[in-house]
């Protein structure tokens, strides 16, 4: 009993048994295929069916039909394979190379033995019963190995469950499903030749000469049961990547909406700074794209997840060159996403340097004003302030008082330069002005100015951070009456008995005609401005009138 | 090299003047040709032939044009252009040439039956 069709070729219908309508229309494709590399193969393909078509309707006005397979070679075989055609029109010399590529194409096609998955054996997807046809052994040697490798411990060759289970799911999305006679014949390695092609036809066509293996009951069950975990494993896998999606998803959402600088409760709950920072990673460019390259990763791994659990269910189709395009789609946005994540690192690292930096410039600035202030109460002018952090400091006060403030200056630049004047009204007389000063390099002095304009002044001894004319007093008198108390006692144990480097500085003689003298302090020589020290300090300025 | 194939070499010599002689009489399409052809054993195979007036055509030697048939699909009938009608005339003469020269050569060298050991 043959399968019997009806075709239209060309406007008229046939009567065509199936097995022979399957060889007619690979003949045809054949003929498409191989004059397709040639220049004007096109027309010469469709000349070539125009033939059969009326080779064919020869054969129905004769009353042969249905057409049956032996007609259909006759017709082949009347009008010719591929690579007679081009032999025998032979084309002078380039016909030669012309004709040696044809023969090559040709045998190329007959010869090449392919990995199929093997429809007619399988037990999930057919992948190690299509290996075994490919090796020529019996694919239950095949199976067993890889269930050993999957699951026994074999030292050196221990290969995990998942790695084994991953380049199944791989194979099984790449490998095609032998599903023509063409490919049933190549999975086998036999020759694709006219003959084994009818053969192969005849018998799928007749459903007899495939062996569909028959199982027991038991191994039935026991296939279904395997079947039942791979598709539990992979349905975990698929949900596992479904989670990260919806959580790149949700995250991103959750991020734009909630951290950004015009939420209220943010705006109330986080510093400036901190905001700032959650408002960046929020409105990020890179955090955007980043999370729709995962995403679109993420996505295209489910989809392969769910095509190879229909597979093992029996419905899927091998994705073929489709699974290219989806590999390309998933490495090029993980490469994305990885990129733009670490671009997005890059620029958090710079962003957060940068609002660093903004947040000290702006603390420095707080707390100069605050020390400008400081001097301001006390009637000092800033006469200069170059290179220089500060204005006045607490903690290394001559008298141990950690608390007591004086005038300060401190850098490492070599161009510091740090004044401050008072103007004081007084009573015309002769005056003295005195102070408590200390510093670690020459330069520093303190100045006064008489009614007549000149510049008096008294230099700082150098004393750096311990010892100082005031703590060397206070230890002498210590020593001579060790039963003193109070502020004597306190300088002599400041900086744990080693003092802080305070001296007192005199200028005599100051003139003053007017009402009104004009003193300061700096940390540069007023006639040669020489300095080499990096700070100093100074407090307690005291005008006295001697006459 | 066996005598079929040295006889195979020259049909496919042949064939394409053979082919042109065939247009110059009159216009037809590719079955008829094939007969002919295949009646004057110059080809084996049929589709032999259409890579060749595919060929000739794309080198402007043929025309064709469509015309419909009484049963079937439209037929393909092709004739010379009058560039081939150019060309055939050169191939008559290189012919004429040709099988005047192995006539003298055949004259000049008469059949011997005997065959040497």
């Amino acid at each position: 009993m043959k399968k019997n069709i009806t075709i239209n070729f060309f406007g008229t219908l046939y009567a065509i048994d199936e097995d022979a309508y399957e060889l007619l229309n690979r003949y045809l494709g054949d003929m498409k295929r191989y004059f397709s590399r040639k220049e004007g193969g096109e027309e010469i393909a469709d000349d070539i069916e125009h033939r059969v078509a009326e080779l064919m309707l020869e054969l129905k006005n004769d009353g042969r039909e249905p057409i049956d397979i032996a007609l259909v070679k006759e017709i082949i075989g009347r009008i010719g394979n591929p690579e007679e055609l081009d032999e025998a029109s032979g084309e002078g010399e380039s016909g030669s190379a012309t004709r040696h590529r044809g023969r090559e194409w040709f045998s190329e096609q007959v010869s090449k033995k392919r990995l199929y998955c093997n429809p007619d054996d399988k037990l999930l997807c057919g992948v190690l019963s299509g290996i075994a046809c490919y090796l020529g052994i019996d694919p239950v040697w095949v199976r067993l190995i890889v269930v050993a490798l999957a699951i026994l411990p074999i030292p050196f060759i221990y290969i995990s469950f998942w790695t084994v289970l991953i380049i199944y799911v791989i194979l099984a999305l790449i490998v095609p499903e032998a599903k023509t006679p063409e490919e049933r014949l190549r999975m086998h390695g036999k020759p694709v030749t006219m003959e084994n092609l009818n053969e192969e036809i005849v018998s799928s066509a007749d459903g007899t000469e495939r062996p569909v293996v028959k199982r027991s009951g038991f191994v039935q069950v026991l296939i279904v049961l395997i079947k039942a975990i791979l598709i539990f494993v992979l349905a975990s896998m698929a949900f596992g990547f479904f989670a990260f999606l919806a959580l790149i998803l949700f995250g991103a959402s959750f991020f734009g909406m909630i951290f950004n600088v015009h939420n209220p409760v943010l705006q109330h709950a986080m510093d400036s700074d901190e905001l700032m920072m959650f408002d960046a990673i929020a409105n990020n460019g890179f955090t955007w794209v980043s999370g729709i390259a995962l995403f679109v990763a993420a996505l295209v791994i489910v989809i392969l997840i769910v095509h190879v659990i229909m597979r093992v269910l029996g419905k899927g189709k091998s994705l073929g060159r489709m699974l290219w395009i989806y590999l390309a789609i998933f490495f090029v946005s993980l490469i994305v996403g990885i990129s733009s994540l670490v671009g997005f690192g890059i620029e958090m690292e710079y962003k957060s340097d940068q609002i660093n930096q903004e947040y000290r410039e702006q603390r420095e600035e707080r707390r100069n004003q605050e020390e400008i202030d400081w001097l301001t109460d006390r009637g000092w002018e800033v006469i200069a302030h170059d290179h220089t952090y500060n204005y006045m400091k607490s903690t290394e006060h001559y008298s141990g008082d950690r608390s007591k403030e004086y005038i300060d200056g401190f850098s490492e630049h070599p161009n510091m330069l740090y004044t401050v004047e008072r103007t004081v009204r007084i009573t015309p007389g002769i005056y003295a002005l005195e102070a408590a000063v200390r510093t670690n390099g020459e330069g520093p002095e303190i100045y006064a100015f008489n009614s007549k304009g000149d510049r008096l002044s008294a230099s700082f001894p150098v004393y750096a951070n311990s010892g100082g004319e005031i703590w060397q007093e206070a230890m002498v008198r210590m020593e001579n009456d060790s039963t003193l108390t109070g502020e004597v006692k306190r300088i002599a144990e400041a900086n744990r008995k080693r003092g802080h480097g305070w001296s007192r500085v005199r200028i005599d003689n100051i003139e003053v005609t007017d009402s009104i003298i004009r003193y300061g302090v700096t940390n540069r020589n007023g006639a040669t401005g020489y300095w080499n020290g990096t700070w100093f300090s100074a407090t307690d300025f005291k005008l006295s009138k001697v006459k | 090299m066996n005598v079929d194939n040295a006889k195979s070499q020259m049909r496919k010599g042949m064939l394409e003047y053979c082919v042109m002689l065939l247009l110059r009489k009159e216009p037809s399409y590719a079955s008829d040709i094939i007969v002919r052809l295949k009646d004057a054993e110059l080809i084996v195979v049929e589709g032999t032939l259409y890579p060749l007036l595919t060929r000739l055509k794309n080198d402007g030697l043929l025309s064709y044009e469509w015309r419909e048939s009484t049963q079937g699909p439209p037929r393909k009938y092709y004739a010379l252009t009058t560039e081939g009608e150019l060309f055939l005339a050169g191939l008559d003469c290189a012919w004429n040439e040709l099988a005047t020269t192995v006539g003298h050569l055949k004259a000049e060298s008469p059949i011997r039956l005997e065959v040497k050991n």
